[in-house]
């Protein structure tokens, strides 16, 4: 029999070795808990933590009414993972019946390749279809795309990105810094099976690309493209441009250059990212007459009642002989020389001027000057420096020739005339918002080049052009239209003449011309065939005034 | 001596609370953060579906489309007349 001292005795260390392990077990948690915890929670996190980079969604690029016109939204690439398959034939036969194909026949001929693409672009319906069917080796990788719902219109504007994503052209390049947004890395902690235990979370409005929002009218657009695209055609030239102005604000309503592409194909020659419009320059031809009368009556040195002699429309200046298409016998107004497009009276009234005043005014028109309209590779034109102007380079320049501008300096320069005498800068952003920030473009005068008066001199001599002159097809009925016709020779490097064979054919204008609302430039360059301005460009002129007249509704002056 | 029995247990079963309330917050984030993550993957998806129709319904509104249907419905604007201005 035990004593009770002795069974006590077991009791008490039993009780003492529980006691024991207990305190062991609560100074270890203490231990871990405490003192060894932050190690473990590196290590935990090293294990289950991961970096994820949130993509940054390209800003869109909006129309003058906020319908879009580049967006980008999330595709995706299907992939076959050649190490995964275990059915190749349900594989094939999974893509198969979602209309996708691919030329391996054999899980063989994938080889030992984990990312071998079979189809892009596709829409996340087609997707969620393929991934129910649980067939392993199928992967999906998604990206944005960059999409253009109305397809090849406005191209030249808008441009194309390249395949970083960066913007390689056009107002997608111009305005990369505000549309590209900013990729965050996010932290992000997952657990055994890979679902997220916890992430950090970015409000994407922060981090989005900016909305870039333009002057462009998209259903002006349309009318210039359509008409124009009829010209080219018609015509068989190489090239055509149609841009429409607001002349009080500057605003491009509309710019097209033709051929054009679609942006969202693949590009198979960076020539034809060119914007024809701002990159290129070409000899104006008798449009550029306006510089020489507006100078001359700005100056005083003319007036709407003095005449000139047409020296029976052939006269020989500085070793070469000028002609005149439409011959006039005797003296003409300075209404009926620009009427008739005269080369020898314009050559009289620029002799008048003097090279220093005429040059001193092709600049204040904005030629051989960049606009600053806001898209890349704008060309500057080619004047020669005033000190070396020879005998004929005067002459020649008076009607045109022998210089070069850009289609966006033209039309700012009959934008002078319809806005009273002002230059304005050519604006194609109307405005930016996003990440915070909203810019508005105003409208910005960029100087007076000529004064009121002037102004409404050459309005009525522009007038008369249209009305009894070369630029007759350009009537608008119901609109006093104001104009000029412009046939111009190219040079031909090769022979280093002047063609006979190729032209550029165009006609500026304005209307109503009581109160100018819009001013158009219709350029055709080598049409084959007639390729006098009045027969080419004024026409074409005419359909596009008038559908937009229509579309503006704007009051009719006559 | 039973007022000091009572503190005892009281003080115990407030720490026990303690560690369950612990043990229940750690367990119900970590759900909570399943759900949030699930959400936010779910608010991807739906922004992105967002996109993508707003992308096909301006497709379908393009102005060549448009252009187009009216040819085939042989719609033509009005004469100025018979239009009403509000």
């Amino acid at each position: 029999m035990k004593t009770p001292d002795k069974s006590t005795a077991r009791i008490k260390f039993v009780k003492g070795c529980v006691f024991l392990g207990f305190l062991l077990l609560i100074l270890r948690l203490g231990y871990v808990q405490i003192i060894y915890s932050s190690t473990i929670n590196k290590m935990v996190s090293r294990l289950i933590g991961r970096e994820s980079i949130e993509e940054a969604k390209r800003g869109d690029i909006l129309d003058a009414n906020g319908r879009i016109l580049a967006t980008s939204i999330r595709r995706y690439v299907v992939f076959l993972d050649a190490r995964k398959i275990s059915d190749f034939q349900a594989v094939k036969k999974v893509l198969s019946d979602n209309a996708i194909t691919f030329k391996q026949n054999s899980l063989q001929a994938l080889g030992d390749n984990s990312y071998v693409p079979v189809a892009y672009n596709l829409s996340e319906d087609v997707v969620e279809k393929i991934r129910k069917q649980n067939v392993a080796g199928i992967g999906f990788e998604s990206k944005y795309t960059r999409q253009y719902p109305e397809g090849s219109m406005s191209a030249h504007i808008l441009g194309v990105i390249g395949t970083d994503g960066k913007g390689m052209s056009g107002v997608e390049q111009e305005f990369e810094s505000y549309l590209s947004g900013t990729n965050v890395r996010l932290k992000q902690k997952r657990d055994g099976t890979g679902s997220i235990l916890s992430e950090e979370i970015v409000d994407k409005s922060d981090i989005n690309g900016s909305t870039v929002q333009l002057t462009i009218d998209m259903n002006i657009q349309f009318i210039v493209e359509q008409e124009l695209k009829k010209a080219l055609v018609q015509s068989k030239a190489k090239n055509a441009v149609g841009i429409v102005q607001n002349p009080k604000t500057g605003e491009i309503l509309a710019m097209v250059t033709l051929p054009d592409f679609s942006p969202s194909e693949k590009i198979m020659s960076l020539a034809s990212l060119r914007n024809y419009a701002v990159s290129d320059m070409f000899e104006p031809g008798s449009t550029f007459k306006i510089v020489v009368v507006a100078a001359a009556l700005d100056m005083g040195e003319i007036n709407l009642t003095d005449s000139f002699f047409l020296e029976n429309g052939s006269m020989k200046i500085g070793g070469h002989r000028i002609n005149d298409d439409h011959i006039i016998s005797g003296r003409a107004s300075v209404e009926t020389i620009m009427a008739m497009s005269s080369n020898i009276g314009v050559v009289k009234i620029a002799q008048k001027i003097g090279k220093d005043s005429f040059y001193m005014y092709m600049r204040k028109f904005g030629f051989y000057s960049l606009s600053g309209i806001e898209l890349p590779g704008e060309a500057r034109g080619k004047i020669s420096d005033v000190r070396q102007w020879d005998n004929f380079y005067l002459p020649s320049a008076s009607f045109g020739q022998g210089i070069a501008v850009t289609a966006i300096q033209m039309v700012g320069a009959f934008s002078v005339l319809a806005n009273d005498g002002v230059l304005m800068k050519p604006v194609i952003v109307k405005e930016i918002d996003g990440q915070g920030l909203s810019q508005h473009f105003a409208p910005t005068q960029t100087r007076r080049v000529v004064s009121s008066e002037t102004v409404k001199e050459m309005r009525q001599i522009l007038t008369a052009v249209v009305e009894k002159g070369t630029g007759r097809a350009a009537k608008v009925s119901g609109y006093s239209v104001a104009g000029k016709t412009g046939t111009a020779q190219k040079y031909d490097p090769t022979t280093k003449t002047y063609s006979k064979k190729h032209y550029i054919s165009s006609f500026a204008g304005m209307f109503p011309a009581s109160n100018p609302e819009i001013v158009i430039l219709i350029l055709v360059d080598e049409p084959v065939g007639d390729y006098y301005a009045s027969s080419i460009s004024a026409p074409v002129f005419k359909r596009i005034a008038q559908r937009i007249a229509a579309y503006l509704n704007i009051p009719k002056d006559e | 001596m039973k007022k000091k029995k009572l503190k005892f247990y009281l003080c115990l079963g407030l720490c026990i609370f303690a560690v369950f309330v612990y043990l229940w917050e750690q367990v119900y984030a970590k759900e909570l953060n399943y759900r949030v993550s699930q959400l936010n993957s779910h608010l991807k998806k739906v922004l992105d579906e967002n996109d993508s129709l707003k992308f096909n319904r301006d497709s379908r509104l393009s102005t060549e489309n448009m252009h187009r249907i009216s040819e085939e419905k042989n719609l033509k604007r009005p004469v100025d007349q018979s239009i009403i201005r509000l």
